[in-house]
């Protein structure tokens, strides 16, 4: 079991707020603008959706994001970083086993802990998102603003496999 | 097996006539719409078990009676089983045999099953739904008022049909909002496939049970197996889930 204020604001890209009907509003964002999405991201989004999950107070949970869109760039010192120098995805024209697992368990954990919340999730899509759209479109309930869209651009217009859970149904 | 008189007049809330193979079945109360209750929650299931039983049923016609479809519940008649208080794992027990069976009968009818939606059902509307060829009047309309807008777990089947037939996401908000279609409605979103006139209905549904007929009789009854069969794993599969946690939910809040 965790407790709101022991996550509340552990997350420096995931703004929680709970009112006292046990409203859940979970807000992306970088530095409180729109999210970018990055290293960060991904290693905060399976804790927090793990948190959230283990916590009976939230009964219901909106996920959302910040500004006019709600996930549309990547940060590029996260593809084009220096080997050894923070960035997790160097741009090498091979990616080594040991840096495939880190990506591999976050983003595993990061839907399969998304869906063990066993409240209903309402996703208020605020803009595009074309990258992890998958944690929108997961919800129960998923809302759009007008200009909103929905795209996978990281994948396989980017040379990649969609093997992250995009590719089923 | 089963013989046509044998079951015919056995269910009070079932009105079956026959005629070169077409069965025809409408759901009523005393001659009336049905008022859904206890009697047709227990009669349902055995009454699709009867006729998925008899091989001179060629095809089903499936309809309602008046105007509705199904639109309203008897609480009187559902209390006779239904405390109105916390549901006991007992009492859950013949709900759960009780809707499991309605489910599993009707896909196990081994030949074509023909709805005519003759007005708004809100109420086991999966009934219908299920159905291989759906047509509905005008004034029907589609929705799932008893579960979650009424404090109820949609684990009785309307979880699998719902998001099969809509989509996952549109399913999912169509039972969590208590979203009532209209028969145009289904029609765009694909869940009936023709709309006409109340007067019409029937005699649609009479002519497009002809023109199936019009095939040899295995090849009827295998295009309704290849046809269902993944409905049919996919109830078995969450059926029996989804009863188990409406009856855990229903110990802690019935709407008595």
């Amino acid at each position: 079991m965790s407790k709101f204020e022991d996550y509340a604001n552990k997350y420096s890209r995931i703004r929680m707020e709970r009112d006292d009907d046990g409203i859940l509003e979970v807000t992306l964002h970088t530095n409180g603008g729109t999210m970018v999405f990055g290293p960060e991201a991904h290693e905060q989004l399976p804790p927090a959706f793990l948190d959230i999950s283990q916590d009976p107070d939230n009964k219901i949970v909106i996920l959302t994001g910040t500004g006019d869109s709600f996930i549309e760039e990547v940060e590029t010192a996260t593809l084009k970083g220096t080997p050894g120098k923070g960035s997790r995805l160097p741009n090498w024209t091979k990616m080594d086993p040991h840096t495939w697992d880190r990506t591999f368990t976050n983003a595993k954990t990061m839907l399969v802990n998304l869906l063990n919340i066993e409240a209903p999730v309402i996703a208020a899509v605020n803009g595009p998102v074309n990258i992890h759209a998958d944690l929108a479109v997961l919800s129960d309930i998923v809302i759009a603003a007008e200009h909103a869209s929905f795209q996978d651009a990281p994948h396989y217009p980017n040379g990649l496999v969609f093997g992250d859970g995009d590719f089923r149904r | 097996m089963t013989e046509f008189k044998d079951y015919a007049k056995k269910y009070s809330n079932i009105r079956m006539e026959r005629e070169n193979g077409i069965l025809e079945i409408t759901f009523h109360t005393e001659g009336g719409s049905l008022v859904w209750g206890g009697g047709p929650h227990a009669q349902f299931g055995p009454a699709f078990y009867d006729i998925g039983r008899d091989p001179d049923n060629k095809i089903v016609i499936m309809t309602g009676t008046g105007d509705t479809f199904i639109e309203e519940i008897s609480p009187e008649t559902l209390s006779e089983r239904l405390p109105k208080s916390k549901i006991t794992p007992t009492v859950w027990d013949h709900i759960y045999s009780d809707a499991k069976r309605l489910i599993m009968n009707l896909l196990d009818i081994e030949v074509p099953v023909i709805a005519a939606v003759n007005g708004p059902v809100n109420i086991h509307a999966e009934l219908a739904v299920l159905s291989d060829i759906v047509l509905a009047s005008e004034n029907a309309a589609f929705q799932d008022a008893p579960h979650f807008p009424n404090g109820l777990v949609p684990g009785d089947g309307v979880h699998v049909i719902w998001p099969y037939l809509l989509g996952r996401n549109r399913g999912r908000y169509f039972l969590l909002t208590g979203e009532r279609l209209s028969a145009q409605e289904a029609l765009r979103l694909g869940v009936v496939a023709e709309v006409l006139p109340r007067e019409k209905l029937l005699a649609r549904a009479h002519e497009l049970a002809k023109q199936i007929l019009r095939q040899p009789p295995i090849t009827i009854r295998y295009a309704r197996v290849v046809m269902t069969q993944e409905l049919k794993t996919l109830m078995l599969e969450h059926l029996s889930h989804g009863l188990a946690l409406q009856g855990v939910a229903a110990n802690e809040y019935w709407p008595g």
